[in-house]
């Protein structure tokens, strides 16, 4: 018997909820509720620590609840919410950088603890070696090479996302890959 | 050499492999605990004119009135404190809940919003602590043992510190202890070892497969024999995956607990043993089908039988187990295209339809509808 979740990401309409002054809008619950878990993948995958994501959902959700009142598109959305969560998480690097250069990070758990649970266990040791690999990467080789592989997005979404031209967004994927080879065979 | 392509192929498809796993309860609590710093923030703004003239009002009333040497006051309020820190400790703040610091200078991180510690003592020559769940870093200033005892319980398990940094997670009732520096001594019911910087393990040792060294508190080795595929055969030796030296032959007939069977399936796996793994989650399944974990088992089954053993069809019988234990858990949507997926590649094109089906009526926007769509969920 296939018994449908009580809410899940693919159950909720988005739809605009008139309001009294401002127009109709997106209720930010409903968009919540559809894409935080796509968010939450987004900025794990990239972010790589899960410690970290239900902070990092939040963040982008706050930023979003500023900007939803200008939404009129529900198709826009998800894209809209990749383009924060990218920010949020480039923040987020970067500020996890300074606290390891000032020896204040202490790593935040295992790399791999965000893995689907019953994923191979040697598929789970590669991503731990990638993403410890991706810690010594600069943040925007990280975020392109994150998007583009782990995330599956195309260049030019890429490029889209991280604001800035195709051959550069080409450039810092084939850095972060270089960066990855080396250091798995140096292990 | 490796094999660029090959490689970030890999990657990507193990990419796949994470998600954060959040249930429609922890959606909800987000959604929440949103809303309240959206609040926080519009009164913040309002009121944040006057907080400034308040807090430096209140500066100015502090420093008249302090007489007093400034450690009273501290000790003072350390110690009315005691009970307000533990509770602080439990509380479910975020992820990125402030570390607590200590009496004596050290400071305790829980390291997931779930981890709960309970501050028994908190004082200049004895700290006493007890992690009652989840990971918890402990960041210890080094003093002499006869100065001060910092102990660290969890469960059954005792950590006495000199002076290091560590971290103890508790899952059930089995306790993981990794040192980054230092070095702590692990105590337990019938055994004690002393694990160093750069160790790690869980205690107390599993007591599965023949009476094993680990289990008289023997260090534990890293695997090296582990016949998986290159280049990812290196990566797990760089990893230093930590099993016990005594690997698990067979199903134990002794009891164990559902993590301990877990755990067992996931050290066959790395070793190869498919078929071993396997059998640890069916038992498993038959022997705590009430288990917490039953879901996430059955679910490792099915991906267990569906890509290392070429069971497809009990692979889907496993993931619909999966789905049956748990409807609305964070496994139903990913077990339900896996279900169909293993139709598919079981030769069953009609069974793989109808699932591909039931998941694109309950899943629209889902991860895998695109791969629904090829199996004939669309029509």
């Amino acid at each position: 018997v296939i018994k449908p979740a009580a809410h899940s990401s693919g159950q909720v309409g988005l739809r605009l909820v008139e309001r009294d002054d401002r127009g109709p809008a997106l209720r930010l619950d409903d968009v919540y509720r559809r894409y935080c878990r796509y968010v939450g993948a987004v900025v794990l995958r990239l972010g790589g620590r899960r410690i970290e994501v239900d902070d990092l959902i939040q963040d982008v959700f706050v930023e979003a609840a500023r900007g939803i009142q200008g939404l009129r598109e529900p198709e826009a959305v998800k894209g809209w919410l990749a383009t924060i969560a990218v920010r949020v998480v480039r923040r987020r690097l970067r500020w996890r950088r300074l606290r390891r250069f000032l020896g204040l990070d202490g790593g935040g758990g295992q790399h791999s603890d965000g893995v689907a649970a019953g994923a191979s266990p040697v598929d789970k040791l590669l991503l731990r070696s990638v993403y410890r690999a991706l810690d010594d990467v600069p943040v925007a080789d990280r975020l392109a090479f994150g998007l583009h592989v782990l995330e599956g997005e195309t260049i030019e979404q890429v490029a889209r996302l991280c604001r800035c031209s195709l051959a550069t967004a080409k450039r810092r994927v084939a850095r972060a890959q270089q960066a990855i080879e080396e250091r798995l065979s140096d292990d | 050499m490796i094999d660029r392509r090959g490689l970030m192929r890999r990657i990507r498809r193990a990419a796949g492999e994470i998600e954060p796993g959040l249930s429609d309860g922890d959606v909800e609590a987000l959604i929440d605990r949103t809303h309240q710093r959206l609040r926080r923030r519009a009164v913040g703004r309002v009121v944040r004119g006057a907080g400034v003239a308040l807090v430096a009002a209140a500066v100015l009333v502090v420093a008249v009135r302090r007489g007093g040497p400034r450690g009273d006051a501290t000790d003072a309020a350390r110690r009315g404190g005691l009970t307000s820190m533990a509770a602080r400790a439990q509380a479910p703040a975020g992820a990125a809940a402030p570390p607590l610091r200590l009496a004596d200078g050290s400071t305790v991180t829980r390291l997931d919003a779930d981890s709960v510690l309970d501050v028994i003592e908190d004082a200049r020559a004895r700290v006493a602590l007890a992690v009652r769940r989840g990971p918890v870093r402990f960041d210890v200033v080094p003093r002499p043992a006869a100065a001060r005892s910092f102990t660290v319980r969890a469960g059954e398990v005792t950590v006495t510190v000199v002076g290091t940094a560590f971290t103890v997670e508790r899952v059930a009732d089995r306790v993981g202890v990794t040192v980054e520096h230092g070095a702590v001594r692990v105590a337990w019911t019938g055994g004690e070892r002393l694990v160093g910087t750069g160790e790690s393990g869980w205690f107390p040792p599993l007591q599965i497969g023949t009476a094993s060294a680990v289990e008289a508190g023997a260090p534990e080795r890293v695997m090296s024999a582990a016949p998986v595929p290159a280049p990812v055969a290196a990566l797990v030796l760089a990893a230093s995956v930590r099993v016990p030296a005594t690997a698990p032959r067979r199903p134990s007939a002794r009891a164990e607990t559902a993590e301990e069977l877990l755990a067992a399936a996931d050290a066959a796996r790395v070793a190869g043993d498919g078929a071993r793994g396997a059998a640890y989650l069916r038992r498993l399944l038959r022997e705590r089908p009430g288990d917490a974990r039953a879901p996430l088992a059955a679910f490792t089954l099915g991906r267990l039988l569906m890509t290392e053993l070429g069971r497809p069809r009990e692979a889907a019988a496993a993931f619909a187990e999966a789905r049956a234990l748990q409807p609305d858990g964070a496994f139903a949507e990913d077990a339900l295209a896996r279900e169909a997926e293993a139709y598919a590649q079981a030769g069953d094109p009609s069974a793989a339809r109808l699932r591909a089906q039931a998941y694109l009526r309950l899943y629209p926007e889902g991860r895998r509808a695109r791969e629904m769509n090829a199996f004939g969920g669309a029509e």
